[in-house]
C-alpha cells in the first residue's frame, strides 16, 4: 500500500469507532434474552424440583461484552494494516536511491541509514504480524463464543421443553408417583444430560479463553521486546541526527516532493 | 495455535449436532408417549380433569404446553397444576445433587420412604455426577483464568 493510500485511510476512517463500541451486534444480550423468555414460566421447576438455577450455571456465563471484543478485533486489524503500511513506507526510505544521497564515497551515514530503515520496516512487519495474529485470535474466540452460544440456546429449548414435560406428568393424579413413576426418571435423567452437554460447552469456552489470554501474554511480552528495540533506535538516531544531521537534512530526508 | 482454536469450534459444532440428534430421537420417543397419555385421558383413566382437558385439547382449544406454562388458566388446568406442585415436592431429594459444602446426615435409602438418587436410573446418576464433575472443573478453570497474569502492553 503507498504513502498516499495509508493517508486517504487515515482521514477518511473513524478510527475512534475502533475504541469504542457503536451499534455493535452482540449476540449475547440477544442470546440471553432469548434464554430468558423460553425459560420464564418454567424455570420455577429447576430450582423448586432440582435446586438448580439454569439461567445463573449456564446462561449467565456466557453473558459479557462480546461486542466489545469485536470491536478490539477491528482495532488490530486496523493496527495490522497501519503498521504494514509503515513497514512499506519505511522500507522504501531503505531503498534510498545513491543518487540522491551517497555520501560522497566517505560518510557512512547513508549506508547506516539504508541499514536501519531496513531494520526498522522489519520491525513494523512483525508488530503487523503480531497484531494480525491478536485480531485473528479474538476473531476465533467470537467464532467460538457464537457457536457455544448456539448450542447453549438449543439447550435452554431443550430443557424447557422437559421441565414442560415434567409439569405435565407430576399433573396426573397418582399416588407415589414421584418414587416409583418411569417417567419421572426419564425427564430427570434428560434434564441433567442437557444440563452436562450446556457445561461441556461452556467448559470450551473457558478453555479457549484460556489459550487465547496465553498466546495474547506471548504476543505482547514479542511486542515488548520490539518496542524496547524501536526505542533503542529512536534514542540512537537521535544522538546521531544530533552529532550528525547536516548531510541527512540537507538532502531532506531523500523526500524531493 | 490458530488451528488448536478450529479444532475447538468443530468440538462445539460436533456436541452441537449431537444435541440435535438426540433431540429428534426424544421428539420421537414423546410423540408415543403423548398419545399413551392422551388415549388414557379419554379413557378418564387419569380422571376427570384429565379426561376435560384431553377433550378441550382434542378440540385445539388448549395444549399441554399451555397447562405447563400456566397459560390455561380453566379450572381444570388449575387443578392439575396442584398435583404437580406436590408432586415436586416430593421428590425434593431425589432429583438434585448433592452439595458439596452441606454437612448432612446419611439417609438411610433403604428404610427412608423419600425419593433419592438411588431411585432413579443409573444413566440420570451418571449425567449428575458429570454435572458435578464439569463444574468442578469450571470453577477450577474461572479461578486459573482470574489468576493469569496480564501484562501491560504499554
Amino acid at each position: 500500500m503507498s504513502a498516499t493510500v495509508t493517508e486517504k485511510i487515515a482521514l477518511t476512517q473513524d478510527w475512534s469507532a475502533t475504541l469504542s463500541p457503536k451499534g455493535t451486534a452482540d449476540f449475547a444480550a440477544k442470546f440471553e434474552n432469548n434464554c430468558g423468555l423460553l425459560l420464564g414460566r418454567v424455570l420455577w421447576v429447576a430450582r423448586e424440583a432440582f435446586h438448580y438455577d439454569v439461567m445463573k450455571e449456564i446462561v449467565y456465563p456466557l453473558c459479557g461484552d462480546w461486542g466489545q471484543l469485536g470491536v478490539s478485533s477491528q482495532a488490530w486489524g486496523s493496527v495490522h494494516h497501519g503498521c504494514l503500511d509503515i513497514s512499506e513506507n519505511v522500507a522504501a526510505m531503505a531503498q534510498l536511491p545513491e543518487s540522491i544521497w551517497d555520501g560522497g564515497g566517505q560518510d557512512p551515514a547513508p549506508d547506516a541509514f539504508r541499514a536501519r530503515m531496513a531494520a526498522v520496516s522489519s520491525d513494523f512487519e512483525r508488530y503487523a504480524q503480531a497484531a494480525q495474529l491478536t485480531a485473528q485470535l479474538v476473531d476465533s474466540l467470537i467464532e467460538v463464543g457464537k457457536a457455544a452460544a448456539d448450542g447453549i440456546a438449543l439447550l435452554i429449548s431443550l430443557i424447557s421443553e422437559t421441565l414442560e414435560r415434567i409439569i405435565v406428568e407430576a399433573a396426573i393424579p397418582v399416588v407415589g408417583w414421584v418414587a416409583g413413576a418411569v417417567e419421572a426418571g426419564v425427564f430427570v435423567t434428560r434434564f441433567w444430560l442437557k444440563v452436562s452437554a450446556a457445561l461441556r460447552l461452556l467448559e470450551k469456552v473457558v478453555s479457549t479463553i484460556e489459550k487465547v489470554v496465553m498466546t495474547l501474554n506471548k504476543v505482547i511480552s514479542v511486542l515488548k521486546i520490539l518496542k524496547t528495540t524501536l526505542n533503542g533506535f529512536a534514542g540512537a538516531l537521535s544522538l546521531g541526527n544530533g552529532l550528525n544531521t547536516s548531510d541527512a537534512v540537507r538532502r531532506g530526508w531523500g523526500v524531493t516532493a | 495455535m490458530l488451528a488448536d482454536l478450529a479444532q475447538d469450534l468443530e468440538d462445539i459444532r460436533a456436541l452441537n449436532a449431537e444435541v440435535l440428534t438426540t433431540a429428534a430421537a426424544e421428539l420421537e420417543e414423546d410423540a408415543a408417549r403423548d398419545e399413551e397419555r392422551a388415549r388414557r385421558a379419554r379413557r378418564g383413566e387419569l380422571g376427570p380433569d384429565w379426561r376435560r382437558l384431553q377433550e378441550r385439547i382434542d378440540r385445539g382449544e388448549t395444549s399441554l404446553g399451555a397447562i405447563a406454562q400456566g397459560l390455561d388458566d380453566s379450572w381444570e388446568a388449575q387443578e392439575v397444576r396442584t398435583h404437580t406442585i406436590d408432586n415436586l415436592a416430593a421428590s425434593a431429594d431425589g432429583w438434585r445433587l448433592p452439595d458439596p459444602d452441606a454437612d448432612e446426615p446419611e439417609i438411610d435409602i433403604a428404610h427412608s420412604s423419600r425419593p433419592s438418587p438411588a431411585d432413579l436410573p443409573a444413566q440420570a446418576r451418571a449425567a449428575m455426577a458429570a454435572v458435578a464433575a464439569t463444574t468442578a472443573r469450571l470453577q477450577a478453570a474461572q479461578q486459573r483464568l482470574r489468576e493469569l497474569p496480564v501484562p501491560d502492553p504499554g
